[in-house]
């Protein structure tokens, strides 16, 4: 029986597709049969940051609309054979998306795999609603600044009643906080959030912190999920992070303010 | 069954109709009295003090401690009255027998009745009291996320974890809250004036009682962040250090 992680936040651009590739990624890379499903109907996005975007033939909701069976739709990743994406619809809307249709197709990976990763479109509304009804695990991604933490703070509150593990009354959705962009720099002039505020906030448990980093972008440019960057300090941050959603204890790295020596400006990191 | 063409699946995929059980909070018209003019005047402060959160909101008019089973001879003028005040009455609950015919007559519904009700009227054990007998408090033990409602009816509410930005927690009683407060309080909402607000740290974005508000921006300075106590007193409010 496959796990179900939904990655989700409320707040848009804070990082929830590029977590889902990472993490999605990072299962794989530990030998987990993934898939990872865009469940942005209109705005899709997986299939451009996992760079296949020029091998959509059929998407999710072909799949729930009985048009294509999930073999032909399924798209393998070329890195790493444990990997695969189911990505949306970009012609139609979140309309086509149905409880129990998303529940047959869940069902039926179910069967093959070891992990499903729901990536989450932004907002409180029928996407993403959908897309943790049958979330086993949450990671609510948020950035260290006041209308994320207040957006993800909205969305745990909707986790714990509009589930179905809250419908049937079943043990809670486990919730992770992910703060992706964080910057020691900025926390330390003022500008952004602490740990410990957003902690003080949302608390939930901290499952990983992912710096600023540039190498999410020139990663994104090149349809390569960011974990797979190692010199990256993100794809080192989403590496533990990895490890940690499997059981491993590992303290939160690139958290604290590096004092630079000379040749640290010279070569930058 | 015939193959249907790509264009008529969108519009088959989701049923057009669904029946769900909503839940809301319904402000409450308690009347004992069927003094029109002093009705009047009351609902005029009532919609005074909080004029958009009367403006087309849903009313259920209670007559549980209303003293006769007779219906209310000037009832369609008192229904009349509180549509006047801009809000809309759904609803009657604790009504009589001939209550409820006349409630009928008017279009109003018959709201499902009270735990403690039998189907009978519930006659007052003290007229004219503010608080019912003593219920045990609701006790809240998760933090309220924004956007999240929590209402203890007939009762206090105790919170031992955080009130999050954007949330809002009301109780006919008093309201303990042993965690940050960063969202909305409103305690004694069924006209107690004689409710309280405790709060360890507060920093709330709008607090009340008995209808008597104050935004975050008009709290006293000295308050914010620390323990406080809130009363209503000559219809003011008054804050002192716990």
């Amino acid at each position: 029986m496959a796990r179900i992680i939904v990655v989700t936040s409320g707040k848009g651009g804070v990082g929830k597709t590029t977590t889902s590739a990472a993490f999605a990624m990072g299962l794989a890379e530990r030998g987990h049969r993934t898939v990872v499903i865009d469940f942005d109907v209109g705005l899709r996005n997986l299939d451009l940051i996992m760079g296949c975007e020029r091998r959509v033939v059929y998407d999710f909701v072909n799949v729930i609309q009985g048009e294509a069976g999930l073999r032909q739709s399924l798209i393998k990743d070329k890195r790493n054979p444990n990997l695969f994406v189911l990505p949306a619809s970009q012609t139609r809307d979140k309309d086509a998306l149905t409880v129990e249709g998303v529940g047959k197709v869940l069902d039926e990976l179910s069967e093959d795999f070891d992990f499903i990763v729901c990536d989450s479109p932004a907002g409180i509304e029928k996407g993403a609603t959908m897309a943790m009804y049958y979330a086993d695990d949450a990671i609510v991604v948020s950035n260290p600044e006041v209308s994320s933490v207040r957006d993800s703070d909205r969305m745990i509150g909707i986790l714990s009643s509009k589930s179905r593990r809250a419908e049937r009354g079943e043990e809670p959705i486990n919730e992770y906080l992910l703060v992706t962009r964080y910057s020691p720099e900025r926390v330390h002039k003022g500008e952004m959030l602490s740990l410990e505020d957003v902690q003080e906030i949302l608390a939930l448990n901290l499952i990983g912190v992912i710096p600023e980093s540039e190498s999410v972008l020139n990663s994104s440019n090149a349809g390569v999920p960011v974990i797979l960057d190692e010199s990256s300090n993100a794809g080192q941050a989403y590496n533990d992070m990895v490890d940690r959603y499997l059981g491993e204890e590992l303290p939160h790295r690139f958290i604290t303010l590096q004092k630079k020596g000379l040749l640290g400006r010279l070569f930058g990191g | 069954m015939p193959e249907t063409s790509r264009k008529t699946t969108v519009e088959q995929a989701t049923p057009a109709f669904d029946m769900k059980a909503g839940h809301f909070t319904v402000p409450t018209l308690l009347i004992r009295d069927d003094d029109s003019d002093a009705l009047d005047e009351f609902l005029a402060n009532q919609v005074a003090k909080l004029p958009h959160f009367f403006e087309q909101a849903p009313l259920v008019i209670d007559l549980s401690q209303y003293p006769s089973e007779q219906p209310l001879e000037n009832f369609p003028m008192i229904v009349g009255m509180i549509r006047g005040h801009g809000m809309i009455p759904v609803g009657v609950r604790g009504a009589s027998q001939e209550q409820r015919e006349h409630a009928r007559l008017l279009e109003l519904a018959v709201m499902p009745r009270l735990r403690n009700q039998q189907g009978e009227k519930s006659v007052p054990a003290a007229p004219k009291s503010a608080s019912p007998k003593h219920r045990p408090s609701l006790v809240v033990e998760e933090p309220v996320r924004s956007g999240q409602r929590i209402y203890a009816e007939g009762r206090d509410l105790v919170l031992l974890a955080g009130v999050s930005s954007g949330a809002e927690v009301m109780a006919d009683g008093n309201i303990h809250a042993y965690g940050p407060v960063r969202g909305r309080m409103l305690a004694g909402v069924r006209e107690n004036t004689q409710a309280r607000i405790f709060c360890r740290d507060m920093g709330a974005e709008l607090v009340a009682i008995a209808g008597r508000y104050r935004v975050n921006e008009d709290l006293p300075p000295r308050h914010i962040g620390r323990s406080v106590q809130i009363s209503l007193q000559d219809n003011a409010l008054q804050f002192a250090s716990l």
